[in-house]
């Protein structure tokens, strides 16, 4: 149960890490540690990553920390909202406490704030990164469906060149077994920060989480944000789900059925009917994928049923 | 503490709103404090059934207690602190613990059976009486007095009447701890120094008892349990310290309460574990203990020394059938007569389904 050795680099700025990345075979970024570690004690049937000959830690590295709101003018990002506006732009390497006590995150995209206080537990909010997490894309992670949710957008950097990837095209499946989410990260490839625009101030949102007894991940999560107008019209919504299957999704039959509509039970139980759409769901020891199929229509009727009284919640 | 019928009223009101609430009971005896030697022997043991303890008072007054029974978080090095204090009218911190070391303690057998307190706290409290007998005859000599006429309190052992041209009327404990070891005239019959043993071997076993209350609240559409109050009544005998006993309560209720709802090994298919570490076994965490109200009453042994019981697996016994006939009582109106534990979310849901007839676990609506 102890891991095997391995080399160990401490580089501080992002170009070095992408330099060191590119003379060492088989190394692997090093974020908050709450995936790879884990995963590397574990006996190599159920391990979801090779054990790495070489780690970077990101952990010097400060242009990869911090939140910041900034005005863009023009396609800003590259996620699909357009138009000019105010991001959110969040450093990959920075923790889930910091954006949990964030009043900068609270003001602007409150369903970051409200997850990341769900996340787990303390001590591991303390270390654990929104970079890390998104780049490990565990099946049963809580990142993925928030930034599903919140439109967001991941910043990624190679040697020579960069790009930006809406998050609805970074998760992928790989196919190579059940519970194996990954992303379209190339080799070579860091993501360095997540940004997210600014919530509109009629955007309501939520993130119901049914907390793993055992490992404090996700067993399932719903994450919603909806946009109504004065006359409680919902313009738009989306509606992510983790813990379900393979890889965190968005739930577009469901959205499609809020859409135009007044957040009425009668709305709400017909988008709940329509969550499972597309979803083939895994289960494990504490909750079969049979029974994931019944709680998943549950939590997106509860979740979006705290949305339609605004009173408490934005 | 609330009374049942008033959970009851709360439960009838909860229930004409559509909320499964239940109530569920248990009470419990176990015996504690294995010994005698006698019955351990009758069952086929053979270790005996005693508990170590050697009080030895250092020439400057400071009392080291080296016991047998060592600790693994109860906290001993207070609580027999405390029990050699209170025997020897000194404070707790002129009390040092010595344990878990066999370089430094001669015998024990060991912290089992909730049997620290009973047995170990006894063979403190018998020695710490046997090391103060024999400083009374030490003070007695210096003082010129006899020995039933020294009074000893809070570390003064003073004469109670005139001591007939004797040099003075007190001495303090420190004094005659360093008397003990240097004085040029002993006692007659006295050896020096003031280091007692004591092999501690119980008339019999002890009887600590108690009832809990798990008053529960089920979700029908997803199987959920939430531990609306927990309360937990327990008869250890004499508490020795209150906060170490209510923690012990606490860490027993937290074990049944993941063997009740959480816990259980995993094997899949091929017969692989699949709860094979902490983030595949679920054992309880802070987030999963509800609000523990505790209380006790106190029904002293008459077969151990000042008549403690041990706390030490009581939490663990009762907690179990408490929860488990909480989910039943809650789920009475729905015909739910059986459940095996741990009681996960899945298997509840499944049983309602059971039970009312309606369509199986990811069956088309």
């Amino acid at each position: 149960m102890t891991p095997a050795g391995f080399d160990y680099l401490q580089p501080t700025s992002i170009s070095e890490a992408l330099e060191m990345m590119s003379l060492h075979q088989d190394a692997t970024f090093l974020a908050g540690g709450h995936a790879l570690l884990p995963d590397s004690i574990l006996p190599e049937r159920h391990r979801r990553h090779p054990r790495p000959s070489t780690l970077i830690d990101l952990g010097r590295i400060a242009e990869l920390r911090g939140i910041e709101v900034v005005d863009v003018a023009g396609s800003p990002h590259g996620g699909d909202s357009g138009g000019a506006g105010r991001l959110v732009r969040i450093g990959a390497m920075t923790t889930t406490a910091d954006i949990e006590y964030s009043p900068a995150i609270a003001s602007t995209v409150p369903l970051l704030s409200e997850a990341a206080a769900v996340i787990s537990d303390p001590l591991i909010r303390n270390r654990a990164t929104l970079g890390g997490s998104l780049a490990e894309a565990d099946p049963h992670g809580d990142w993925p469906p928030v930034v599903l949710a919140s439109d967001a957008t991941m910043q990624l950097r190679s040697r020579d060149s960069q790009r930006a990837v809406p998050a609805g095209d970074f998760f992928t499946r790989d196919g190579a077994g059940p519970g194996t989410g990954s992303t379209t990260l190339r080799p070579g490839e860091l993501l360095t920060a997540v940004t997210v625009p600014v919530f509109d101030a009629r955007t309501r949102c939520t993130y119901l989480k049914r907390m793993h007894p055992a490992s404090g991940h996700a067993m399932l999560g719903v994450a919603v944000a909806v946009t109504v107008d004065a006359d409680q019209t919902c313009r738009d919504c989306r509606i992510a789900i983790t813990g379900a299957g393979a890889v965190a999704t968005r739930a577009v039959r469901a959205e499609a059925q809020l859409v135009g509509s007044r957040l009425t039970p009668e709305a709400i139980q017909g988008a709940a009917n329509a969550a499972n759409d597309g979803i083939e769901f895994i289960g494990d020891a504490f909750g079969s994928a049979a029974y994931l199929a019944e709680l998943l229509p549950i939590y997106l009727n509860r979740a979006l049923s705290q949305l339609a009284t605004p009173s408490t919640r934005r | 503490m609330p009374a049942i019928s008033k959970l009851r009223r709360e439960q009838a009101e909860l229930r004409g709103r559509g909320r499964y609430r239940g109530i569920g009971l248990a009470t419990y005896t176990e015996f504690t404090g294995l010994g005698p030697g006698r019955l351990t022997a009758g069952v086929g043991f053979s270790f005996g059934g005693w508990e170590y303890a050697r009080v030895l008072v250092h020439p400057t007054g400071r009392v080291s207690v080296h016991v047998g029974s060592a600790d693994h978080g109860q906290g001993h090095a207070t609580s027999y602190a405390q029990l050699a204090a209170d025997a020897l009218g000194l404070r707790p911190e002129d009390i040092d613990v010595v344990e878990g070391d066999t370089a430094r303690v001669e015998f024990g057998l060991g912290t089992f059976n909730s049997r620290s307190m009973p047995l170990g706290g006894s063979a403190v409290h018998e020695c710490s009486q046997k090391v103060l007998a024999k400083a009374r005859r030490i003070a007695a000599h210096a003082l010129g007095a006899a020995v039933e006429d020294v009074h000893y309190e809070a570390g003064v052992f003073a004469a109670s009447k005139p001591t007939g041209g004797g040099p003075r009327d007190s001495v303090t404990w420190e004094e005659v701890a360093r008397l003990a070891h240097f004085v040029p005239d002993p006692p007659p019959g006295l050896e020096p120094g003031l280091d007692e043993r004591v092999f501690y071997d119980p008339k019999g076993l002890a009887f600590p008892f108690g009832t809990y209350i798990a008053v529960v609240d089920v979700d029908p559409a997803t199987g959920d349990i939430s531990v609306d109050r927990f309360l937990a009544v327990d008869d250890c005998g004499p508490l020795i310290n209150p906060m170490l006993a209510r923690g012990q309560v606490h860490g027993g209720i937290a074990q049944g309460l993941g063997q009740a709802l959480l816990e259980g090994a995993r094997y899949d298919d091929e017969g692989c574990l699949v709860s094979r570490d902490w983030t595949t076994y679920a054992f309880p965490r802070a987030q999963h203990i509800p609000h523990l109200e505790t209380a006790h009453t106190v029904t002293p042994s008459p077969l151990t020394q000042l008549g403690i019981k041990g706390i030490g697996e009581a939490g663990a016994i009762a907690t179990p059938p408490a929860l488990v006939n909480a989910v039943l009582d809650a789920l009475a109106p729905l015909g739910v007569t059986h459940l095996d534990m741990p009681l996960h979310p899945e298997q509840v849901l499944a049983a309602i389904r059971q039970a009312t007839d309606s369509r199986p676990l990811g069956g088309a609506p």
